[in-house]
Order: C-alpha cells, then structure tokens, then sequence
C-alpha cells in the first residue's frame, strides 16, 4: 500500500476522474447540435408561418385585384393551349357564371373559321414577338361572337410556359368606331357629290350651250350631204358623240340630285331593250344576259333616262356579284295585280296593276347582316373608290319617284333578286312627242333670242332649213325692241332662259303683256331658279333642255304654232 | 496500490465501430445518415500516398455532400495544425468530420471538433475531463493497428511552444463511429507496422497493470497480448496476409478498448515527453520503453505481469515472480528484436542531458497516475538512463 502524500492524492483524483462519470465532459450525444437544430427549426417554423401568413396576405391582394380586375386575366399554357386560370371578368367575357370552372382552352374561344388567324396572334404573343392582339373575334358559350384586345407576355410558372394574358372586350368600341368611320365616309362622300353637283351645274349651261351648236350645225350639215358617204357618216358619229355627252351632263346632275326629271306615259319593253344591248356591249361576255319578257302592258309614267339608269346600275353591280365576273343575269318582266290583301302587306304597294321587272343573278348573294342597308346613300359592299354606294340608293329614289316599290331577296353563295314594281298607267303615249322628220313650214316669222351668237345663227339655220322666217336677237332689250315695232309680225318666240340684261323668263313676260297669246319656246342649258311653275306663270309654251336636236326644236315650233292657231281658231 | 474495486461506480466508454474487411466502403452510408451539409476530412500525407484518402474522398463524392480536405497533419500533431483545421472546419462552413489515419489525424481531428464547438485554443484542453462541448460528429478510419484513437478518449497534442505532449482524456472525445478495416493497414511498412504494433502491445501492458484496470478492460487487454504476441513478427514479414493484418488489428481494438477505460501508465507518460521535446516516433518510444518501465513496475503488480507474461506464451507454471520478471522482459525484448526494432533510445537521438527535463515532463502527465508504480522524478531518470 502506497503512503498517502499530496502527490499522490493529485495522481489519486486523476485516476478517478479517467474512470469516472466525466462530470465536465459527458460522452457526445449531440445534445447541443441537436438543440441548436431544434431551435433553428422551431426558427424556421416561425418564420414559415410568418411567411405563409404574409404569402396569404399577398395572396388575398393579388386574388381581390385578379377577381376585380375589369379586363379578363388568364393563365394559357402555351404547350397545350389550356386556360389554367380565369378571373371572374374572363368568366363573363366569355359569357360563364361566376363562380364556375370551365375546363376551356384556345381552340374552345374563337369561332372555327378565324381559329387559324387566332393561332398566330397566339404563337406571336408567346414567342413575345408582340404584346397586344387586337379585335380578335372571340366565341363566347352561347355562341355569339365578341371581339376582344388581348394583352399578354409569355411567362414561366414551375417550369412550364404560360401566356399571362388581359382580355378586353372591344365589341361595343368596335361597333362605335366602324359607325364613326360610316359617318365620316358617308359626310366625306355627301361632300364630294356636293362638290361634283356644283361643278356639274356649273358647267352644265355652258356645256350645254357649246353641244347645242355642234349637234345643230352638224344637223343642217348632214341635209347637205347624201346618205351612204363617209362624211355623211362622219357627221353621224358626231351626233351620237353629242348625244353621249348630253346624257353624260344629264347623268352628272341627276346624281347630285340637281336635275329635274319630268315622267311621261312610256313603252318600257323598247328601252329595256335598248339599255340591254347598251350593257352587253360593256359587260365581259362571261356573263350571259336573259330577256322574257311576260308584260301585256308596259304604259308606265316614266323617264327613259332613269329607267335604263336602273336596269344599267342592277346589272353592273349583279355583275360585280360574280366570282371572276362569270354568271347569268336574267332579266323577267311580267304584270302583276295587286289586290288590296297583297297590298297590306307590302306597305310600298297601292292597289292596281303593276309593271314587274326582275332582275335575276345567280352571283356570291348579300350578306343578310347587310341587306337592310343597302339602300341607303353611301352604303357601298365595294372598294373606296370602286362605288360610289349611289347606285342603289338613286334607283330608290327614282322607283320611289315613279311611286312604285322595290324588293330584294338574296341567298348568299346563291344569289339575289330585285323585284321593282312600276305602276301601270293608262295615259296614252303622247305620239307627237314622237321624233320623226317634221318639214311643216308655211313661212312662219319665229324671233330667235340667244345672248350666244353662235347658237342664234345654227337655230336660225335649222329653222330657215325648215321653211320658217327668222328674226334672230342676241339680247332680251334687242328683242323686245324688235317685237314692239310689229308685234303682228312675230309668230313664235324661242329664246335662250339665260342671258345678260334680261331672262328669257323676263322676256316673255314682257312680251305676253304685248301680245297674249304668243307662243314663247324657253330654252335652257340648266338652271336652278328655273321651274315649271315658275315657267307657267312667265307664260312660257314649252320648256326644251339644251342641247336638242333639230327635230325637237322643230316639233316644238310646230306645236307651239298649232296651238297658236288653235287658240286663234 | 489500488485495485479493482467492486464497489467502486466508474463509467466505460466506447464508440459504435464497425470491424472487418471492407468495412470503408460503409463511410458514405454513416454520412448519409448523419444529413450533414458539409465534411472536413482530416489525413496526412502518408495516407494520401497510400490512396486511403482518395477512396473515402470517391465514397463521400457519391453521397452529394461536399467535403473539404485538410492532409497536412505531421507525426505527433501540433497545436497550430489543430488551430489550422478548425479555421478550415469553420470557413468550409462543415459540420463533421472524418479522420483517415493513424493516431496524428485522428487526435488533431478529435482536437479541431472541440476546438470548433467550443472556440478555445487547443491547450486549454489539457487534462482530464476538460471539454465542456462534445465536438461535431467525428468517424474515424484508422489505418495503423495501433494508436486506437479511434476508439480512446484520449487526445495528445504537442504544445509546439513549450515543446510538450499534452494529453486531453475526455468521454467527450471518444469518436462517434470508428470504421476499422484491417486491409487499410496492408500498405504499413514493415517498420510501422513492428512500432505501431508494439505501441498496441504496451497499450495492453499498461491497462493491463492500470491502477485502474477491471474485469471489463481486463479481458480485452490480455486477448490483445495474446494476438500481438503471435502476430506481430508474421504481420511484418507477410505485409500482405490480411489473416495477421486482420489479428494485429482486432488487438489494437482490444488494447484501445481497455486502455481508454483503464487508463495507461509510465511507458506513455515517458514516451509523450520524448516525442514533446524530440519529435520522436510515438510507438517506437513506447517499444523502446515498455521492457525498462516494466522491470521497474514488476513487483508492485507481479501477479498482473504474471497473467501477461502467460499471454505472452511463457510458460509460467512453477516460475516464481523473478524468473517470470526476466522471462517477460526477454520475451518483449526479443518479440521487439524479431519486428526488427533494435534501436535504443540513444540511438534514435535522445541524450544523457535531456533526461532531466524529459523526466520533468513525464511527471507531470496524467497518463502516470495510473501507473502501479507511484514514481517520483528521480525513478524515471534512472529508467530514461537505462534506456539510452
């Protein structure tokens, strides 16, 4: 046994601490590495619950301003083209309830035949090649089509990519906009018939004027020349190129509404006819024209002029119908009494018997949405600057100015029908008015008024040619001067309506007050102020439209003298 | 002189371990299971050579875990190395580690976790039960049949300012898992394999006659002289023969599992000095010692080296306490002769005048309080001059 000594208590306590319990320095048992991981987990679990708490909150922020938001908000995946989610707007846009989950995806949204043109505003918002598609027709569940501006850039969500998409619905805008572009067009179009109207009258009396000497000297230069030679044909042409370019002058005012149209008992089926010949000629010979012609009556109170305007203008634009300007155009006629049963149900119809023109063609037809319109002034299916969208709208106004009625019917890819009914009249045709050669002289004296001196002297040509004597005036005081000294000797009075000094309507005025029952011709190039009541009460016989030919100058000189010696007699 | 006491309470510490051949290949299994973020691996040069390092550095690579690697651990480690690798531990951002090694990185290893957890120097561990805070989870894969720090609570750091061994004995530093594969140590030269097998045999030894040896550590250490007796010399000479490499590694086990428990003695106390103030080889001081420590220990524990020098193979049947005294001595001196280490400390440099203070040292090591022999300074001069 060993001396106890401090020394050996030190070595003593040593020992027994190597073999002890180790009260300093326990064996490891992670105790405090595991309780730092508890106390960063139970930090961790804090701070989860902090951040989910905020998430929430930023949850409930962004799902009230999604949920609100005006625009529809989608989510489309841009693999599979699938809506992954839609806020309340989007539901309505696309017209579900609230509240609903629509398993829909792009092909479910846009009508079949634009799906096409929606694909590629889709694929170039998903590359981000743009940022806005606008105006795309969009389907919604009942089937009705919207047009919506969609805003969106692709995005990655969980590794998946997204259009993050705004729908706004553009439909009433739209409609808003295309009405205010109509108005500015048709205001844009009513100007520039506006502006050709004045041009037009402007022109229309010098115009006039100028074609009246042409076409007479012509005239009396024809008498000198044998039929059958070439300048008698050459003489020929330049009538009928006068002709044209009176009724070109006379087209100009009717369209701008400034001309005045006088109706008079007609045979339709000759004018017809004759406009049918004038649109072969001018149309491809791919569209073949048909003619039946089921009318025992065709007496209708009409102008000639505006009746081929119709015929001409229905055709044109039945022509313009077809594909590649290949088709058939039938042209019916046929007379139709109206009872007082189809009467009340066609409004525009009277009671009686009518004169029915069809035309026919079998062309691409009128889109239904459109065909309430087309009637109105400017409404025009065709290009800028292709139509002026009249066509339609005169042919009313003339049928309505004949008091008849027009109909359409159309199937599109089929064709369309207009049905124009013409009312009958019993009046019997005026034959006089006839154009026939008239040499009926007896050397009557005619006063001849014209401020143009040209124009006096080819009139007074084509009179004295017809056997009458001819005092010719280049003013209205000139002519009044002439007539007080013999006023006996005057038979007749044609004088020009517009002339420096004095009027033609003036004119014979003052000459009526002289001698009474003088027949006084008034011609007229064109003139606004100038009406038939006004002519009436002037004391004017007969009002002739500048230019005329040599035989209407004639057989309104013959009438006026015939009823002067009726009058007489 | 204290003996087992059976009524004496006392506490017996070991870690999981793992033993057999092909028991590395588990390493990446143990860190998975941990679910660490990052691993320091503490080595040395040696090892690296030796292509340890690169396996379990391959092992931890196919966990997903990154790793940082700190291989510069010198023989008897020193202070600033430990200081080093907890820096490295701490910027790496790791939080664990595993020692590939011998004894140096293992004990630096152990040095850098408690240094991590608990922001001291090294040396402010000296002694016993010192550590306030384990260190992070430590797996050591001991590549020498020897050391067993992979299974002791001890630590031993050299004080590079005072030039010392310092010991740290702590339950706080036995490692958490120790994964021993004797084919590690078939790359050990025959040199290394005689001094770290004679350091096992002294481990025994010196639990063995422990003030606080028991029943418990009893059996381990006399089973480790049995082994090492047997397989020492055949495991030098057959490098490669993984039946000695597999026995010499189960007896350092066995030797670590009772020296860490029962503590060791004077040979240690003498060899920390020596390797504090030279530099020395660790199991080569301990073989050099172990004869001397025992003739002066014998008679205050006959009976114990009795029962060693029987496990030794000596036939002591009959024999009084002399002849087994001389019989165990020449028996440790020719097995240490038959492993090829003939040296005398004078010949691997120690001198007459360094006894003086290599005994100062000495004294002042915990490791001599269990010794059976209480000595004083002048006993461990004179055994430091009889082992010139």
């Amino acid at each position: 046994m060993r001396k106890p000594s401090d020394y050996s208590d030190n070595r003593n306590n040593l020992r027994n601490k190597i073999i002890g319990l180790g009260d300093c320095s326990i064996k490891k048992s992670y105790y405090t590495q595991l309780q730092e991981q508890v106390e960063n987990l139970e930090r961790s679990r804090e701070d989860l619950i902090d951040a989910i708490k905020r998430a929430e909150a930023s949850e409930n922020i962004l799902r009230a301003v999604f949920d609100n938001a005006t625009d529809g908000i989608v989510l489309a995946d841009i693999e599979t083209k699938k809506f992954s989610m839609m806020n309340r707007a989007m539901l309505s846009i696309l017209g579900y309830d609230e509240g609903t989950d629509p398993d829909l995806s792009f092909f479910d949204i846009h009508p079949e035949e634009k799906i096409p043109y929606a694909m590629s505003q889709f694929v170039r918002l998903a590359e981000g090649k743009i940022n806005l598609a606008r105006e795309i027709p969009v389907k919604r569940k009942d089937g009705t089509i919207i047009y919506v501006d969609i805003s969106g850039a692709p995005i990655v969500i969980n590794e998946r990519r997204y259009i993050a998409a705004i729908f706004r619905d553009m439909t009433e805008h739209r409609k808003a906009a295309i009405e205010k572009s109509d108005f500015e067009s048709r205001l844009h179009q009513m100007q520039k018939m506006e502006a050709i109207g004045t041009l037009a009258g402007g022109v229309a009396h010098d115009f006039n004027n100028i074609l009246m000497a042409i076409m007479g000297f012509a005239e009396l230069s024809m008498k000198h020349v044998k039929k059958g030679e070439p300048l008698h044909r050459n003489i020929g042409h330049i009538l009928e190129s006068c002709y044209r370019a009176r009724d070109l002058v006379s087209e100009l005012l009717s369209m701008s509404y400034k001309g005045e149209k006088k109706l008079e008992p007609l045979n339709l089926i000759p004018v017809i006819e004759d406009t049918i010949k004038l649109i072969r000629a001018t149309l491809p010979s791919t569209v073949s024209i048909g003619f039946m012609n089921n009318a025992e009556f065709d007496t209708v109170l009409s102008d000639r002029t505006q009746i081929s305007q119709i015929i001409l203008n229905l055709c044109t634009n039945a022509a313009h119908a077809m594909p590649a300007m290949d088709g058939e155009i039938k042209i019916n006629v046929a007379n139709i009494n109206v009872d007082a049963e189809y009467a009340s149900s066609h409004p525009d119809l009277n009671k009686g018997a009518y004169f029915l023109l069809q035309v026919i063609d079998d062309g691409s037809g009128i889109d239904p949405s459109i065909l309430g319109r087309i009637f109105e002034p400017f409404f025009t299916t065709k290009e800028r600057g292709k139509g002026t969208g009249l066509g339609l709208s005169v042919i009313h106004g003339i049928v309505k100015g004949h008091r008849g009625a027009i109909y359409v019917d159309s199937i599109p890819g089929e064709g369309t029908t207009f049905e124009i009914y013409l009312p009958v009249s019993g009046a019997e045709i005026n034959e006089v008015e006839t154009v026939k050669e008239i040499n009926t002289a007896g050397g009557e004296t005619i006063l001849l008024v014209d401020d143009e001196e040209v124009l006096t002297e080819v009139n007074a040509n084509i009179l004295e040619s017809m056997g009458y004597k001819v005092i010719r005036c280049n003013s209205g005081a000139d002519a009044l001067t002439v007539f007080s000294e013999d006023p006996e000797r005057i038979d007749l009075v044609v004088t020009d309506m517009t002339m420096p000094g004095m009027t033609g309507l003036n004119l014979s005025i003052e000459l009526k007050r002289i001698k009474t029952e003088l027949p006084v011709i008034l011609c007229t190039g064109y003139n606004e102020q100038l009406t038939k009541e006004k002519a009436e009460e002037a004391g004017v016989l007969k009002i002739i439209m500048k230019p005329f030919s040599s035989a209407e100058l004639g057989i309104a000189v013959k009438n006026g003298l015939n009823m002067k010696q009726g009058i007489s007699h | 002189m204290e003996r087992y006491n059976p009524f004496e309470l006392r506490k017996f510490v070991a870690p999981e371990f793992l033993f057999g051949s092909g028991a590395i290949e588990v390493i990446d299994r143990y860190i998975k299971n941990l679910g660490v973020k990052k691993v320091l691996v503490v080595t040395d040069p040696g090892v690296i050579r030796a292509g340890w390092a690169e396996i379990v550095e391959r092992l931890i690579k196919g966990t997903g875990i990154p790793f940082a690697v700190f291989g510069d651990v010198t023989e008897n480690p020193k202070d600033y190395e430990v200081m080093e690798g907890a820096e490295l531990y701490r910027r790496e951002g790791c939080d664990m580690i595993v020692a590939v090694g011998g004894g140096s990185p293992m004990d630096c290893a152990k040095g850098i976790g408690i240094v991590s957890t608990n922001n001291k120097n090294v040396l402010e561990f000296e002694g016993v039960d010192t550590v306030p805070l384990p260190g992070p989870p430590l797996i050591c894969i001991p590549t020498t049949a020897g050391s067993s720090a992979d299974v002791s609570q001890f630590a031993i750091i050299l004080d590079s300012g005072r030039k010392v061994k310092i010991a740290s004995i702590s339950k706080s530093l036995v490692p958490d898992v120790a994964i021993i594969d004797p084919i590690t140590t078939t790359t050990m030269s025959h040199e290394l394999t005689a001094a770290t097998g004679l350091d096992a045999l002294t481990h025994a030894f010196e639990a063995y006659v422990s003030n606080a040896s028991s029943p418990v550590t009893d059996v381990n250490a006399l089973k480790a002289v049995k082994l090492i007796s047997h397989n020492l010399v055949p495991a030098c000479e057959h490098h490669h023969d993984l039946r000695y490499r597999d026995r010499m590694m189960l007896a350092s086990l066995l030797a670590g599992l009772a020296f860490s428990n029962a503590s060791l003695g004077l040979v240690h106390a003498m060899a920390h000095a020596l390797g504090g103030l030279l530099d020395l080889p660790h199991g080569e001081c301990n073989a050099l010692l172990l004869e001397h420590v025992v003739k002066y220990n014998f008679y205050m524990a006959a009976d114990r080296y009795n029962d060693l020098a029987a496990a030794m193979g000596i036939d002591v049947e009959g024999m009084g306490p002399d002849r087994v005294k001389d019989a165990l001595i020449n028996e440790i001196s020719s097995l240490r002769a038959r492993a090829g280490l003939n040296e005398t400390l004078g010949s691997i440099g120690v001198k007459e005048e360094m006894i003086s203070e290599l005994s100062k040292f000495a004294a002042e090591d915990p490791c001599i309080v269990t010794n059976p022999r209480d000595p004083d300074i002048k006993d461990i001069e004179g055994i430091y001059a009889k082992a010139l």
